[in-house]
């Protein structure tokens, strides 16, 4: 059988859904589904996940085309809500498909990491989307015997039988020239054994005949990280972030390994790929921060000022909304004697923080290296205590500021004792 | 006044007095501004720069308007847009842009008035700068379709032979005078074509645009890239799943 006939005889048995926003977008997806021979009432379409799901509930859906963008969420949202409701075995050969004019790196990287079937760049011109909708029909419906081979394997570690699917994997070896994904489940069955040795020489080699293979790059991962080999796990996982850089969640796990493997210099990549994500919670922008705050500061004190004021200036950008930061930045670089590089970055307290506790601080540590006046500075660091607020830093400039000023010594004493007792340690030292 | 920043302009025009008026104030604007005047020397300009837009008067001491497009035609691979200085009856329209006059300006208005008129036609770097600053970085594949002085943002849908299918609310009357500017963003590049054209059918919420045969080379250098970047992504997928 042909290819296209392949293709032509899947269409009649399988309907097909298109997902996108756009209505002219969607008529013009089923015109294209209607000429390569989809029977009209077999084409359903809408914009919306939750009217989708009304029609996957009641369709046999074979196809599905969706927008990046949709109603109500994602094309991934949509793909994982279709998979969650099939069997393992209609998932088989089910095509999800992404119809986008998204082509940013993490876009790509995410529908990879996705399983997404394929990806289509919109605008497309019908042939294109012909060859491609042909190729990933045929390849799930007409698999290679390996991806045949591997698939039985997997359906024996499914049901525990790991040593059987070891038969059946190792035979997929000999299918194809760079057996990646049957080095993969082998090296999945291997952990299930417990034999982590040999699950760790099996995802190396997969990884050694595809660099970029994403299920051997996070299967050797998620070991190293069981095995605590965290130097090595970050090797792996700086791999898995510049490939797949859409996972949020994976990128506050690098930045973590990033300062606890102390790998600091690094951090300017993770920046970039944070600056790529489609969506950024407050909690990845937190890690991100931390992370950079650092990684600047351990620049900073070994000599590598223009790398940290850098990444200073990247957390001042990205994570202003977070002030404790722009704080902790400033604090630092008043005391490393820097006070031109901190007023820079107190330009970056958002908005309406003019009263709130972190500029106050940062705004009396940068004047307390550039007024002369002691007198001045005492009233200022007053007016800054009268608040309530406590802050090591400010004390003491506030203590110098009042010898300077010629203050009466009982009265300096009593600032002096409020600071060994709030941080006896640092006052100590 | 309006920014250019980032665009470069050509102004051909006889009147030296006039010629230097037109300079100044696209320069204050942003604009990367070149003078000539006469058919000669805009000829030696445009065969050193790439030009956005070339702002021509009708007549010039040694030709006409037409005779800078003919020329631009023959031997640039890639099209500024043109605009006329000189005055139209409102029946001309059709007929100037079968020629690939984008616009005509009034001799009699205030030359700032000008740069307003054409900002439309060319691309914003101020707005691509602004995006980058606040790290809301535009993705992907980005349309914009300039039809009678006004800016619309449409969504691709499908390439044809001589044109695209893009998504648009309000569609115009078959053959009306456009322009199309693509700007295909990756990582913090971005590539921009601009291409003169007209509108076709109209499709249930969205329309044809048929690209001017002029604009022809540009037209197909878009193709590629977008075919290039399509075979570069299956691979890319086909690797990842190790397939």
């Amino acid at each position: 059988m042909e290819r296209k006939d392949i293709f032509k005889a899947f269409l009649e048995t399988n309907e097909v859904l298109i997902v996108d926003k756009n209505p002219s977008s969607r008529s013009r997806l089923l015109k294209t589904m209607y000429d390569l021979g989809a029977k009209r009432h077999m084409i359903h379409s809408t914009g919306s996940i939750s009217e989708a799901e009304v029609i996957v509930n009641s369709k046999k859906i074979g196809i599905v085309l969706s927008d990046y963008l949709i109603g109500g969420g994602s094309g991934f949202d949509l793909f994982k809500m279709i998979r969650a409701k099939n069997t393992p075995e209609v998932n088989k050969n089910l095509c999800l498909i992404l119809v986008t004019s998204n082509i940013s790196q993490s876009a790509v990287a995410k529908a990879a990491e996705e399983d997404v079937d394929s990806f289509i760049i919109k605008p497309y011109t019908v042939q294109s989307i012909q060859e491609n909708l042909i190729s990933t029909v045929v390849g799930k419906i007409a698999p290679s015997t390996y991806i045949k081979t591997v698939d039985e394997g997997k359906s024996l570690i499914n049901i525990g039988k790991y040593d059987e699917a070891l038969v059946v994997l190792k035979e997929a070896l000999d299918y194809h020239t760079k057996p990646a994904l049957a080095l993969f489940y082998i090296g999945q069955a291997e952990l299930l054994k417990a034999q982590t040795d040999q699950a760790s020489g099996s995802y190396n080699k997969g990884l050694s005949f595809n660099n970029i293979h994403y299920k051997c790059l996070v299967g050797l991962y998620e070991l190293l990280m069981k095995q605590n080999k965290y130097a090595e796990a970050y090797q792996v996982v700086k791999k898995v972030a510049k490939y797949f850089p859409a996972n949020p969640e994976r990128l506050t796990q690098v930045i973590r390994l990033t300062i606890q493997t102390e790998n600091y210099e690094d951090m300017q990549q993770y920046y970039e790929i944070f600056t790529q994500l489609e969506e950024r919670s407050g909690h990845i922008t937190n890690y991100l921060g931390a992370g950079m705050f650092i990684a600047g500061k351990h620049c900073l004190l070994n000599d590598k000022e223009a790398m940290g004021i850098k990444f200073f200036d990247n957390v001042a950008v990205s994570c202003s909304e977070h002030t404790k930061f722009i704080r902790a930045m400033i604090s630092l670089l008043v005391e490393q004697n820097k006070p031109n590089e901190a007023m820079k970055l107190l330009s970056r307290f958002p908005a309406g923080y003019d009263e709130h506790e972190d500029y106050l601080v940062c705004d009396f540590l940068i004047n307390s290296k550039f007024t002369s006046n002691p007198g001045n500075l005492v009233k200022a660091g007053l007016d800054v205590y009268n608040r309530k607020i406590r802050d090591y830093q400010c004390m003491l400039a506030l203590v110098t500021a009042m010898e300077k000023a010629g203050l009466m010594p009982e009265k300096i004493e009593t600032f002096k004792k409020e600071i060994v007792s709030l941080w006896p340690e640092k006052a100590s030292a | 006044m309006k920014r250019l920043d980032g665009n470069s302009v050509l102004i051909i025009e006889g009147d030296s007095v006039y010629n230097h008026k037109l300079k100044e104030v696209f320069s204050l604007s942003g604009a990367q501004t070149f003078s000539a005047f006469n058919l000669e020397e805009a000829i030696k300009s445009l065969e050193i720069y790439d030009f956005d837009i070339v702002i021509c008067s009708y007549y010039l001491s040694d030709g006409l308007i037409h005779n800078v497009i003919d020329w631009s035609k023959q031997h640039l691979q890639s099209l500024p847009v043109f605009v006329a200085i000189g005055s139209s009856m409102p029946g001309d329209e059709e007929l100037l842009h079968r020629h690939l006059i984008s616009y005509v300006f009034n001799k009699g208005h205030n030359p700032v008035s000008l740069v307003s008129a054409v900002q439309g036609f060319l691309f914003d770097f101020n707005r691509f700068f602004e995006s980058l600053l606040f790290m809301v970085e535009p993705k992907g594949i980005c349309l914009e379709l300039v039809v009678k002085q006004s800016i619309f943002e449409v969504n691709a849908i499908e390439l044809t032979n001589d044109g695209i299918f893009v998504s648009m609310e309000s569609p115009f009357d078959l053959g009306t005078f456009a322009l199309l500017r693509i700007s295909i963003y990756e990582g913090s590049q971005v590539e921009n074509y601009t291409l003169v054209g007209s509108l076709g059918g109209n499709i249930p919420g969205g329309q044809h645009f048929n690209v001017n045969e002029s604009y022809s080379h540009t037209w197909n250098n878009v193709l590629a890239i977008i075919d290039k970047k399509q075979l570069t992504i299956t691979k890319f997928m086909k690797k990842v799943s190790g397939i």
